[in-house]
């Protein structure tokens, strides 16, 4: 976040924008490997430790992106317009996609 | 003697179950189906089944958190957050809240409780298998523990009783290592899931089949007599089913309790200790504390059944203390909370799947895919450990939640990820633990949680077997993972995991033929208390590798057969 207010994320053209944000996304693939690494050592008997460090320790772009997936796709105007809500298959069938078909969700 | 007079009246009974979970609710089927007044107590809440499944029908967008876990809850449920998403939205209300219910560590151990009617049978996996004729020889034949005092021959009648009882879909494949089921029809494998059974078996010559499960693809008349329909696959089964779809004690046993008319139920209720007739050599009922006033009532009956999940059966046991059995309840062998078994896993290989774009499912199968054990089986011996493993898993196509690992955003990158991804497979090993009896648990002497119930203290690991297993689930996975020609093979083993967090926890009261190392005799009895049945997974002598509600289903109801047939002998 700050990193983006120092560059007057705001203030730029929408090229700049996007350049910007693609920045901030490779270098969060960075952070994530290291915090991994971290999660991973974190051994026997610490997980609720583990727990506050998930909520906290993730880098901003990273969380807001999976919030943000999250956030739309739970959504009932985000799922509906973009899936087939079928709360209650009936069944289960295997089958092939058609051209344009909407996905389902449950 | 007036008062004592009213007590015997209001509060005796044939049988009383302690506990109403996978065993519990079957030992009261089968109890008050061969007529006798039966009292089951359930230390949770009441939950009626369908009209208190409270998240079963919610949309995603009507579950708070949509489904994650809340800090909050992860610190309410600090031990069931240790497995998936038991803390999350959907299952949250289910589960025990572990800081009213502690536990001590000693070494981790991961408890993962539901205190409620049904208890864990409302949330099990469903999956649900036989054991083979070796996994009851194995023990004496490797003079691993205790031998089993029973064979594969005298459950199979029982496996048979309970599988057509509950409802087992899945596919017949006459393999001596995963003996066939009575099934209702099978559900089916997607494509790749197929080429994969075919590659595996022509190049690896292993069996691959569908999962076995608990839930029904084709109700019989005896499932819609208990008003269970067939499964809809929505594939929310944790949640509670309001089809009655899959089977749990809710949906199933103690329904069919409830129609003899000789049941009856009480909540809130924490069996604290069995009372214990020294004059007459038996036990005579139960010391229960109410959850809400923490006021202390006695139960009785000829008979009792310890159901209430194996490590607080054991507890149970512990903590019934008497002249005769100053280490607790048939504790004379001092086998009592030892030989802690569970399945281990979170051990395993994913990979992606080239092809199958246009491949594609309408609904959510509630089960996957089965791999049986091929370790030490056969020809097959292998040098650094003992026993097997299965596989669980199976393929599926990658939805929006692909988004967060995948570089992109803005209009284009939302488009995107309302198209299919591609397919990935993953198994996962679970693994048979050995009996040791240094893996244990017991009563802390000084800590007891606020109903004055003696805190459980947990001192048990993993251990070299299960270890050197675990490297040979990774390498086998992937080893079939590439025999299917899949790409990006990964594996994975988690180091977090403890004992307990397969939720198959067993082994603290075993059976075996001797009384000076094991608990429980062939039939469930305590060796030296004939009137005391334990047909939780407390009996397990050992742990097998497949999934173990069936076979405890099957003892118990082998057990209560047994026990109403020698009360009317009066032999017990």
């Amino acid at each position: 976040m700050q990193q983006l207010q120092q560059a007057d994320f705001v203030g730029q053209s929408e090229a700049r924008k996007v350049e910007l944000l693609k920045q901030l996304e490779q270098q969060t693939k960075q952070e994530m490997v290291a915090w991994q690494i971290q999660q991973s050592k974190m051994g026997d008997n610490e997980d609720k430790e583990l727990v506050k460090a998930q909520a906290k320790g993730l880098p901003f772009w990273r969380l807001m992106k999976e919030l943000t997936l999250l956030g739309y796709f739970t959504s009932e105007p985000g799922l509906t317009a973009s899936f087939e809500y079928v709360p209650v298959p009936g069944k289960f069938e295997l089958t092939t996609l058609k051209p344009n078909q909407k996905l389902y969700a449950y | 003697m007036n008062l004592n007079l009213t007590v015997d009246k209001t509060n005796r009974y044939d049988a009383i179950v302690v506990g109403s979970g996978m065993t519990g609710g079957m030992a009261a089927k089968e109890l008050t189906e061969k007529g006798l007044r039966v009292l089951v107590i359930e230390r949770g809440r009441e939950l009626k089944h369908i009209e208190d499944y409270e998240t079963a029908t919610k949309a995603p967008w009507e579950l708070e958190h949509r489904g994650k876990v809340s800090i909050h809850s992860a610190e309410e449920h600090w031990a069931n957050n240790r497995f998936g998403n038991m803390a999350g939205d959907e299952t949250a209300p289910y589960m025990t809240n572990d800081q009213q219910n502690p536990y001590v560590e000693k070494r981790p151990f991961d408890w993962i409780r539901a205190y409620h009617t049904g208890g864990k049978s409302m949330h099990w996996g469903r999956q649900t298998y036989r054991w083979n004729e070796q996994d009851f020889e194995a023990n004496a034949r490797e003079g691993i523990g205790v031998d089993w005092p029973i064979r594969y021959a005298d459950l199979a009648p029982w496996y048979t009783h309970v599988e057509k009882f509950v409802g087992v879909s899945g596919q017949a494949e006459n393999l001596a290592v995963l003996p066939d089921s009575h099934f209702l029809p099978a559900m089916p494998m997607t494509p790749p899931e197929r080429h994969f059974r075919e590659a595996v078996a022509k190049k690896l010559n292993r069996p691959v089949t569908i999962g076995r499960v608990a839930n029904l693809t084709k109700p019989q008349p005896w499932h819609t007599a208990l008003g269970r329909a067939s499964c809809q696959y929505r594939n929310k089964c944790s949640r509670g089913c309001p089809y009655g779809g899959y089977y749990s004690s809710l949906s199933g046993s103690l329904p069919a309790a409830r129609k003899t008319n000789k049941l009856e139920m009480l909540h809130d209720s924490i069996v604290a200790e069995v009372l214990y007739d020294e004059k007459a050599g038996k036990a005579t009922g139960v010391r229960v504390v109410n959850q809400h006033t923490g006021q202390s009532t006695e139960y009785f009956a000829r008979i009792l059944f310890l159901n209430a999940g194996s490590m607080n059966t054991a507890a149970l046991l512990l903590n019934s203390r008497s002249n005769r059995f100053p280490n607790g309840l048939g504790n004379d062998s001092d086998q009592v909370g030892r030989n802690i078994m569970d399945h281990h896993l979170g051990v395993g290989a994913t990979a992606t799947i080239d092809g199958y774009e246009a491949d594609y499912v309408f609904g959510q199968r509630p089960n996957a895919l089965y791999i049986p054990r091929v370790r030490n089986w056969g020809a097959d011996k292998q040098t650094s450990f003992q026993r097997g493993y299965g596989y669980q898993g199976g393929a599926s196509r990658a939805d929006w939640k692909r988004g967060t690992n995948l570089d992109g955003f803005g209009a284009a990158f939302k488009q995107e990820m309302t198209q299919a991804g591609s397919w990935s497979i993953g198994f996962g090993g679970f693994g048979e633990v050995l009996p040791n009896p240094s893996n244990r648990m017991y009563l802390d002497p000084t800590k007891t949680d606020k109903w004055g119930v003696p805190l459980i203290v947990f001192d048990a690991a993993f251990g070299e077997n299960e270890i050197n297993m675990r490297k040979d689930i990774m390498t086998s996975a992937a080893e079939m993972l590439d025999a299917a020609g899949f790409k990006s093979i990964s594996t994975y083993n988690r180091p977090e995991v403890h004992l307990g967090l397969g939720i198959h926890e067993m082994g603290t009261a075993r059976m075996g033929k001797d009384p000076k190392t094991s608990v429980l005799n062939k039939f469930n009895q305590v060796h030296s208390c004939k009137n005391v049945f334990v047909t939780d997974g407390a009996a397990m002598a050992s742990s097998s590798c497949v999934n173990p509600s069936l076979t405890y289903m099957a003892l118990t109801a082998r057990a209560a057969n047994y026990a109403v047939d020698q009360l009317t002998k009066k032999a017990i």
